[in-house]
């Protein structure tokens, strides 16, 4: 990983972060270099460290102590506003999809756009027409262009994740950051929603970082492997190399009740 | 996807479906009904712009407050507390039978059932001070006059909330008290009592809460205490001691408040989870909107349940001293409990009793008080809605547009109160203190005595009412807006929509508002509920409103006609209670 600062889309030294004043130790000194345009899965048990390695790298949550750069800028240096328009080339997609349930998909996906309009937004009507037209066209391409005008919350979960990255897509983001997507969701919707988040991520040329339990899913389309525990790195490989034994393996040496 | 391609729209809107269409014309009718009632109620902006000097004007000759009479205060202030003593008192005895007949599962049958429903609806629609204008008029001026008004008109209240109560409890006990013998009356103390007790005293001590605030305005009318200080240094026109006396009426709301919240939560102490104490506002919101909606709503701690704990903790804790011998007198024995509970009891019987030989009310008054209060009740029969009928239709509806004009002037301004006032949905952390700040203060000053002052400063009339009623409905609805969004889980929405860059204004209108709506707007609802019962009496100090008829009409001694008035103030308070409820289940 010696490619020069401005191809990578990520970079973290001694990343990191307390909560709770101390007392709980979430990130213990991450160095991560992520080169743009990879595909990169965090693996590593719940509380290993993977949700605030993706929340610090919007600022979600302030690191407590090192030094990042994310697409070339330092996030930390930044105010609100700068704060703003960076969170617009870095899009989120969660694990519970978080959407507005009383609002419908459309309004949702706009709501991708919030961090570049001046001023509130209320309904549909409310958004230009041609940012209308444009979420209507990320729906379709996720497969719930008929359902545009259904309230959120009445989808259900596979849906629900569809309206999450069309929101992601709509920001238009150089960055993808996934807190495990799927996991959710049932087996069959989990395959889909991986396999449409790679392939509109490819098509789009995006750098994605994703954390996810399924090793299966994670070898099948991941560059690079990373896992996480205890808030460090144990391991750190290329997906090419290695089996789906392999993984799983790696997977269970991150885990030592499972061991 | 290409079909789709052609027959895009050019402009792409939401479609036509019915259900939005009706919530549209919902939305434009209530915004055209809102704009007739602020010109209706003279609440134009010119109007309260050009009065603003009379307000500096009237702060101004407010300045300094005067405490000159300060022991004259005093006495007024503990003469206000033992009438809501009192008067809770006269009300509990009389809210326990009508209660257990008012409850379907433990009612005699349907006549019994029917005449104390209808005694709760009655005496919860009619406004405490009505029953204390009759009662001055009746019986003179003095506290007791106040302490019968507020024991009648709290039965209301106080009797739907003990009847639903008892509706909730279980009904094995019962049956099993009546398969051993038992009479109607020993099952009552032995089966329904004690499952009820604890809901009970709580409510109880709540019911003290608002009677206070009752007290004071039913003084103003010349049912003694500190509101009739407030009504005589009003009519001398000294404001410094108006001031004065607002100070003395605001802290001693506010401590009530606190003593009662403190007082119910030592009652429920180990009973309730410590997060909602059933007895809060919150609660009893939810209580009063989920009217019929099944045992849905406040949903109390379940008292069997609560029983059953209590008697494994008790067993777990009793030493062997304690245990009944198998010889000698079988006693519950002592503990810190039962001496708790023995001393609380003790003192609340020894106040109830002190308030009523301090007030010089014992049974002679009380005889004497009915003596002139019947024939004075029976020469109002038969109403005369005859005369004055035009102007008496007027006033009515002048008092709705009053309540419409508030409710909705109130939802602007408690909005953004509530959102600030929101631990999951606020700017920062001193706004939400602020915030918070602000509905308590408000929530020290009766909505009546503001409008005592407002009208002062903006003349008689349905402006002072409707401002009085706007500044008010920050301590109801900042505050129950503020609770309903603490209730809703945002964490995850506005998580993605900071994530997305958004500001927080963006955040509050995406996200917080479309996710609380029917929070909002079931807090209008009861807004406007409360606010039509508050608007009938606001004309009494010349605010505006029917209670300017019902007040005249009591003056010049045409009984007749104030009886016609009540009831059409009671068919008001009544259908807009189930008009309400109507909307809410539309919309909802």
């Amino acid at each position: 990983m010696t490619n020069s600062s401005s191809d990578l889309a990520v970079s973290l030294r001694g990343i990191t972060k307390e909560f709770n004043d101390g007392e709980v130790l979430a990130l213990r000194g991450i160095d991560l270099d992520v080169p743009r345009g990879q595909k990169l899965v965090l693996m590593g048990l719940s509380g290993s460290g993977k949700s605030t390695t993706l929340r610090v790298l919007n600022r979600l949550h302030d690191p407590t102590s090192g030094e990042m750069t994310v697409l070339g800028e330092d996030p930390m240096a930044m105010s609100a506003r700068q704060l703003r328009r960076f969170r617009q080339r870095v899009a989120f997609v969660f694990q519970h999809f978080n959407l507005v349930g009383r609002l419908t998909a459309l309004e949702n996906v706009m709501a991708g756009a919030l961090g570049t309009l001046r001023g509130p937004r209320y309904g549909v009507m409310t958004y230009p027409n041609a940012m209308r037209h444009e979420a209507l066209a990320q729906l379709e391409r996720v497969g719930l262009g008929d359902q545009a005008f259904q309230k959120a919350g009445t989808l259900s979960g596979g849906q629900q994740q569809r309206v999450g990255i069309a929101r992601a897509l709509f920001q238009k983001p150089e960055l993808v950051l996934a807190d495990e997507p799927v996991a959710s969701l049932d087996p069959e919707s989990s395959r889909q929603i991986m396999e449409l988040l790679l392939k509109v991520c490819e098509e789009d040329g995006l750098t994605v970082i994703c954390s996810l339990h399924q090793v299966e899913l994670a070898i099948e389309w991941a560059d690079r492997m990373v896992g996480l525990r205890h808030g460090e790195i144990v391991f750190d490989r290329d997906a090419s190399q290695i089996t789906i034994a392999d993984a799983s393996t790696i997977y269970a040496s991150t885990d030592p009740e499972a061991a | 996807m290409s079909v789709m391609e052609t027959v895009r729209p050019r402009v792409l809107r939401p479609p036509k479906d019915k259900k939005r269409r009706r919530l549209q014309l919902v939305g434009l009718a209530v915004i055209a009904l809102f704009g007739v009632a602020l010109w209706q109620t003279g609440f134009t902006p010119w109007n309260v712009w050009g009065r603003m000097d009379s307000v500096v004007n009237l702060i101004d000759r407010m300045m300094p407050p005067s405490f000159v009479d300060w022991q004259r205060y005093v006495v007024a202030v503990i003469e206000t507390l033992w009438m809501v003593l009192a008067g809770t008192a006269i009300a509990l005895v009389l809210a326990v039978p009508v209660s257990a007949l008012a409850a379907r599962n433990i009612t005699t049958g349907p006549v019994a059932y029917n005449i104390c429903r209808f005694i709760i609806t009655l005496t919860r629609a009619v406004p405490s001070l009505v029953f204390a204008l009759i009662f001055v008029r009746a019986i003179g001026v003095g506290p007791t006059a106040g302490v019968l008004a507020m024991g009648i008109s709290s039965i209301g209240m106080i009797g739907k909330f003990f009847a639903d109560r008892i509706e909730e409890i279980d009904m094995g006990i019962v049956e099993a008290s009546r398969a051993s013998g038992a009479t109607r009356i020993q099952t009552f103390f032995s089966a329904v009592l004690p499952q009820v007790m604890t809901n009970w005293i709580s409510l109880s001590l709540y019911r003290i809460d608002i009677n206070l605030r009752s007290a004071v305005i039913l003084g103003f009318v010349g049912a003694g205490g500190i509101g009739l200080e407030l009504q005589r240094v009003q009519g001398q026109m000294v404001y410094t001691r108006v001031m004065a006396i607002a100070i003395i009426i605001f802290v001693l709301v506010l401590l009530t408040e606190r003593l009662s919240a403190m007082a119910r939560a030592a009652v429920l102490g180990r009973e309730a989870p410590a997060k909602e104490n059933p007895f809060s506002l919150r609660a009893m919101y939810r209580g009063l909107t989920a009217r019929r909606a099944g045992r849905g709503g406040a949903a109390p701690l379940g008292a069997a349940q609560a029983g059953a704990r209590d008697a494994d903790l008790q067993r777990a804790r009793t030493p062997a001293w304690r245990r009944p011998k198998a010889e000698g007198r079988i006693s519950v024995g002592w503990d810190v409990f039962r001496l708790r509970r023995w001393i609380m009891g003790v003192s609340a019987v020894v106040l109830t009793v002190g308030s009523f030989v301090l007030l010089g009310f014992g049974p002679v008054q009380l005889i004497a008080a009915i003596q002139d209060i019947v024939p004075y009740v029976v020469s109002m029969f038969p109403p005369d809605f005859v005369t004055n009928f035009t102007r008496h239709l007027d006033l009515m509806l002048e008092t709705i547009w009053m309540a419409l004009a508030a409710t909705v002037l109130g939802l602007i301004i408690s909005l953004p109160i509530g959102i600030l006032g929101a631990k999951n949905a606020t700017f920062h952390p001193i706004a939400e203190k602020l915030a918070r700040f602000s509905t308590v203060v408000v929530r020290g000053m009766p909505e009546l005595i503001i409008a005592v002052l407002l009208v002062v400063a903006f003349g008689m009339g349905p402006l002072a009412g409707v401002l009085a009623l706007t500044i008010g409905s920050i301590g109801l609805a900042g505050k129950l807006i503020a609770d309903t969004i603490e209730d809703t889980d945002l964490s995850k929405q506005n998580e993605a929509m900071r994530a997305v860059g958004s500001s927080w204004l963006q955040r509050t209108v995406t996200s917080t508002i479309p996710t609380v709506m029917p929070g909002i707007v079931g807090v209008g609802l009861y807004m406007f509920d409360v606010f039509v019962r508050a608007a009938t009496v606001m004309g009494i100090v010349g605010a505006g409103g029917i209670g300017l008829a019902l007040d005249a009409s009591i003056r010049g001694r045409q009984m007749d006609q104030t009886l016609a008035l009540i009831i059409m103030i009671f068919i008001t308070v009544y259908a807009t209670e189930r008009f309400s409820g109507w909307l809410r289940r539309q919309i909802l």
